[in-house]
């Protein structure tokens, strides 16, 4: 202590040098900082995503059971957030069709009928694989498209049949077939895809959620 | 291209490397996150061991009359001091990269441990700081009874701090269940009963007792390690008793809690199998509880079972040499009383030690090892028992060259062992931790569903 007793700058001009330091470092390094890091704000913290906005097919009514949800596995295109307009980055589609800047994300949808019961307008055309209008309005109110992902912190959960419910092997989180919460720490059911049913009975998804987004802090 | 030749050609020289893309490969997100973890908890764990020590051998020095403590007390407070800030270097550079790579699973800790992290583990780490300044610098004016009693405080909040970190880092293996309430919603904070709920995993009062054991068992072997590395380099005939007599009391302070540690370690293992709601669900292919993926049940070893096997070699490396060690050190006493009890001990320990790591340690019935271990732990407090009675009368300042190469191997090994178990218990929740995080290009490492695992816990045909 004695040694910085000694010190010839006294307690208030070394706490105002801090603090104009501390301003312009401030003006300096805020900006430049938010200028790189904006990708990253915008689709982890403002939610923007970086998956096109595109249907892609998951499979189809057809094979979905009553009493226990199907497991369709989708891969969506991923823009990667820094990859664009870097020198030297590839601006034609690779020889396999793959686009430039671009890899994917694959998630789990989990489809169920509403309460796990068959749908009757399935039961009567059985085989018939085309659907009129009002049978795809029909289907569209009665199924449930759900992210595997727990609405706790984002693991992986599947369907206990012994149970009759859908579980989160990480800290115990329950659904019901319909995704709705039961038991445990999440603070909600499962995220909905956005989806729609086609003519033939196709399923297909966008990566957006009707309830929330699964992946925004 | 960019219209700067020079960032033009560096960027294709660097394309042409084939460099690894940004998505850490070799060490993968999780690889860095642990082997930052594993570096601060390295200092970390010195810094509660000699927070609790300082504070207890200053007392002990003015009840014995034996400076030797306060100057050992004061060696381990200065210790601290020098390198707390590194270690909490290294704390920031884990919560950069956990905010950075999982910013979603960081901000679910937060906001549900808000009250017991960011308000009461700060605020234990700030008191803990200010009073074992107040500790370290009040040692020198010699205000022992507030000094002795400040750095206890100092002890007594930085072991808090542990208890709530324990409890966020066991709710991820083994918290929650149906039984637990829902967290908030959206960015809500949870409220302190239902963060308690959670803090209170089944796994957190036996982890807890296994660390503190810990905390105070492998910086007492890196105290003598460091005696015995001390002596080398001293010069006077009073530092070199000073380092002799404070290699000996590290065996001694680090044997006493790893007697302890066999049975702690067993009871944690014991709640990871009584895990009801994780332990009887996941009956997917591939997918099993903790406790399955750490002895590796069923047969098939995984990689965090094989992390068991080594750390159960080297807590038997430990053990024989703590006997190794005693046995040569109790050379100090003019008589060499206390060398043939500890002689049969050591033997005693080493045989049951190797019997229990050998592949034929459940013969002649199941729990044969289990056994064995034990024997290993009641020989070596036998040796321990003889090497103290006979401590009274040793010379202290000429420690064989043997005795100090088994101290220091014993703080290298203690070392190594402390950071493989932290490595292993972060394993046992292995697939099960990359938690969703879409927004990070890791697919190849995500579970998103039961047949989407890693290839090691995949099911083998």
């Amino acid at each position: 202590m004695a040694e910085l007793q000694r010190d010839p700058i006294s307690r208030a001009q070394f706490l105002m040098m801090g603090i104009v330091g501390s301003l312009v470092g401030a003006v300096l390094t805020i900006p430049p900082a938010v200028y790189v890091l904006s990708p990253t704000i915008q689709t982890n913290f403002q939610g923007r995503s970086d998956i096109p906005d595109e249907w892609i097919e998951a499979g189809s009514v057809w094979e979905i059971p009553s009493g226990a949800p199907m497991e369709f596995r989708v891969e969506f295109s991923q823009k990667q957030t820094y990859d664009a307009g870097q020198p030297g980055a590839e601006e034609e589609p690779s020889p396999e069709g793959v686009p430039p800047n671009v890899g994917t994300a694959i998630n789990t949808v989990l489809v169920s009928w509403r309460d796990g019961k068959l749908p009757g307008v399935l039961e009567d055309n059985r085989g018939t694989q085309t659907l009129s209008a009002s049978e795809v309005e029909e289907l569209s109110r009665r199924i449930n498209v759900l992210s595997n992902h727990c609405a706790h912190l984002g693991c992986p959960t599947r369907w206990q049949a012994e149970k009759g419910l859908i579980v989160c092997p990480c800290h115990g989180g329950e659904y019901d077939i319909n995704g709705h919460y039961r038991a445990g720490p999440p603070p909600h059911g499962l995220f909905r895809f956005a989806y729609e049913i086609r003519e033939d009975g196709g399923l297909y998804v966008k990566h957006d959620f009707t309830n929330g987004r699964p992946w925004v802090v | 291209m960019t219209d700067f030749p020079a960032i033009s050609i560096s960027y294709l020289v660097l394309q042409k490397l084939e460099f690894p893309s940004i998505e850490f490969p070799y060490l993968g997100t999780r690889g860095l996150v642990g082997i930052v973890m594993l570096i601060h908890i390295f200092f970390a764990t010195l810094f509660v061991g000699y927070a609790i020590g300082s504070p207890l051998l200053q007392a002990w020095s003015v009840r014995t009359g034996n400076p030797r403590f306060e100057r050992l007390a004061h060696s381990m407070a200065r210790f601290n001091l020098l390198t707390f800030s590194l270690g909490a270097t290294w704390a920031v550079m884990f919560l950069v990269v956990l905010v950075g790579l999982y910013p979603r699973v960081a901000s679910g800790l937060f906001t549900h441990f808000f009250w017991f992290f960011p308000v009461m583990a700060m605020a234990s780490m700030l008191l803990t700081l200010w009073l074992f300044y107040f500790h370290y610098y009040r040692a020198k004016n010699r205000a022992l009874p507030k000094n002795i009693a400040a750095g206890l405080a100092a002890a007594f909040f930085i072991w808090i701090w542990q208890v709530i970190l324990t409890g966020i880092d066991t709710f991820m293996v083994t918290g929650g269940g149906p039984g637990n309430p829902a967290v908030p919603r959206g960015t809500g904070v949870s409220d302190i009963g239902s963060a308690f709920d959670s803090l209170i995993s089944p796994m957190w009062l036996t982890l807890n007792i296994h660390r503190t054991f810990a905390n105070l068992s492998w910086p007492a072997f890196a105290v003598a390690a460091w005696a015995a590395f001390m002596y080398a380099r001293s010069k006077k005939a009073e530092d070199k008793a000073f380092y002799d007599w404070a290699g000996s009391m590290g065996v001694i302070w680090g044997t006493v809690f790893l007697l302890l540690q066999p049975f702690a370690g067993f009871f944690i293992a014991l709640t990871l199998k009584n895990l009801d709601y994780q332990a009887g669900e996941l009956s997917a292919p591939g997918a099993s509880g903790p406790y399955d993926r750490l002895v590796g049940s069923g047969a098939e070893s995984t990689f965090t079972s094989n992390l068991l096997w080594i750390n159960l070699l080297m807590v038997v490396g430990l053990f024989v040499l703590s006997n190794v060690a005693m046995y040569l050190g109790a050379g100090r006493h003019p008589d060499r009383v206390g060398r043939v009890p500890i002689r049969f001990f050591g033997l005693l320990a080493a045989v049951a030690g190797l019997y229990s790591i050998s592949p034929m340690a459940e013969w002649p019935f199941l729990y044969m090892r289990y056994i064995m271990i034990a024997v290993m732990v009641l020989a070596t407090a036998g040796t321990l028992v003889a090497y103290v009675r006979a401590r009274g009368r040793f010379r202290y300042g000429s420690p064989g060259g043997w005795h100090r190469a088994a101290l220091l191997a014993l703080g290298i090994l203690a070392a190594v062992v402390t950071l493989n178990m932290g490595f292993m218990k972060s394993n046992s929740r292995a697939p099960y931790t990359i938690y969703g995080d879409d927004s990070y290009r890791v697919q190849s490492e995500n579970p998103v569903g039961p047949g989407e695992l890693r290839p090691e816990n995949a099911p083998k045909p």
